[in-house]
């Protein structure tokens, strides 16, 4: 009986600083479902939610043109594992509040910019996010890992 | 061994509580990766509440103040987070782990086998000191399970 009641304090506590923290600095996301369809707005591309996603064949077609930059927003070991042939490595704690990432430096506002990442990938979703509040307006994500990109045989870079 | 597993289990909670801290909004979307129907407003207090769990649970621990509760609780973290780990697994999804914000610990990649076997150990270490309180260091005293108390 003890044991619940301590756990039901410590829980409490937890409680009253979790809702302290978010009436102080409440945290806001979007949910993006990236199952579902989307609204196509031009081909290759769909709309869901507030983010623009390129499909692998229309990401491709642009890495080809060589007029957009790739930014991977995986980990150190899976970006050093494989990329996209010419991503620069943009990891989320890079692109966190008040910080400006090197890897930006002389990316005019409007430059066409597509973020993936390996696994996981609504972090790429944050990394937009988080360029869009820099500026950044022609910035879309990648729909799908990088494995998506690797067995398409696309142009990538291993270890 | 109940001191042992009392520190290192503190210890992790602190790190994992403070770094989700540290961008709720990565654990937040972690959350959704889960894809288990959580609404934008169970995801945006849990990114909050479950780290402050981690902490206040990982304070408890470090101090041995009500350690046993505490240890109560972080084997129920451990296994629902068992039970998410599992759910991915069996739906075939790739999710990072979000347990310690961009810190890989002991397991990289997608979550899989290798952070089950780590919540497996850290669920071990909290049935440790639940079944034996909190050892030596702890405030108020080592407190003993009723079964190892001397009966008078």
């Amino acid at each position: 009986m003890r044991l619940l009641k301590d756990a039901l304090i410590l829980t409490i506590l937890a409680l009253l600083a979790g809702l302290a923290h978010s009436m102080i600095r409440p945290v806001d996301i979007t949910v993006i479902d990236t199952s579902t369809r989307g609204e196509e707005v031009a081909p290759g591309v769909v709309r869901r939610g507030k983010f623009l996603f390129v499909s692998p064949t229309r990401a491709h077609e642009l890495h080809q043109a060589g007029l957009t930059q790739f930014f991977d927003a995986s980990s150190d070991e899976e970006y050093e594992e494989g990329h996209i042939e010419g991503a620069v490595h943009l990891p989320i704690e890079d692109v966190s509040e008040g910080s400006f990432p090197q890897a930006l430096e002389g990316l005019p506002p409007d430059m066409p910019m597509i973020v993936y990442c390996s696994s996981g990938c609504d972090i790429a979703q944050i990394v937009v996010e988080r360029l869009q509040e820099m500026g950044y307006s022609n910035v879309m994500v990648f729909d799908g890992p990088f494995d998506v990109w690797k067995k398409a045989g696309y142009p990538s870079v291993s270890r | 061994m109940a001191m042992f597993s009392r520190f290192l289990l503190a210890a992790i909670l602190l790190l994992s509580g403070t770094m989700k801290l540290r961008d709720p909004t990565l654990f937040a979307h972690a959350l959704v990766s889960f894809r288990l129907g959580f609404s934008e407003a169970f995801v945006e207090r849990s990114a909050l509440l479950l780290p402050w769990l981690e902490l206040v649970v990982g304070g408890a621990l470090l101090l041995g103040w009500k350690a046993r509760g505490a240890a109560l609780l972080s084997l129920a973290l451990m296994l629902a987070f068992a039970g998410g780990i599992i759910s991915l697994m069996a739906r075939g999804l790739d999710v990072d782990c979000p347990c310690f914000g961009q810190l890989k610990l002991v397991c990289s990649g997608p979550l899989g086998v290798c952070h089950l076997v780590r919540n497996t150990v850290l669920g071990a270490l909290s049935l440790i000191v639940l079944l034996k309180g909190p050892g030596r260091f702890a405030l108020g005293g080592p407190e003993s399970p009723p079964h190892m108390r001397p009966s008078s």
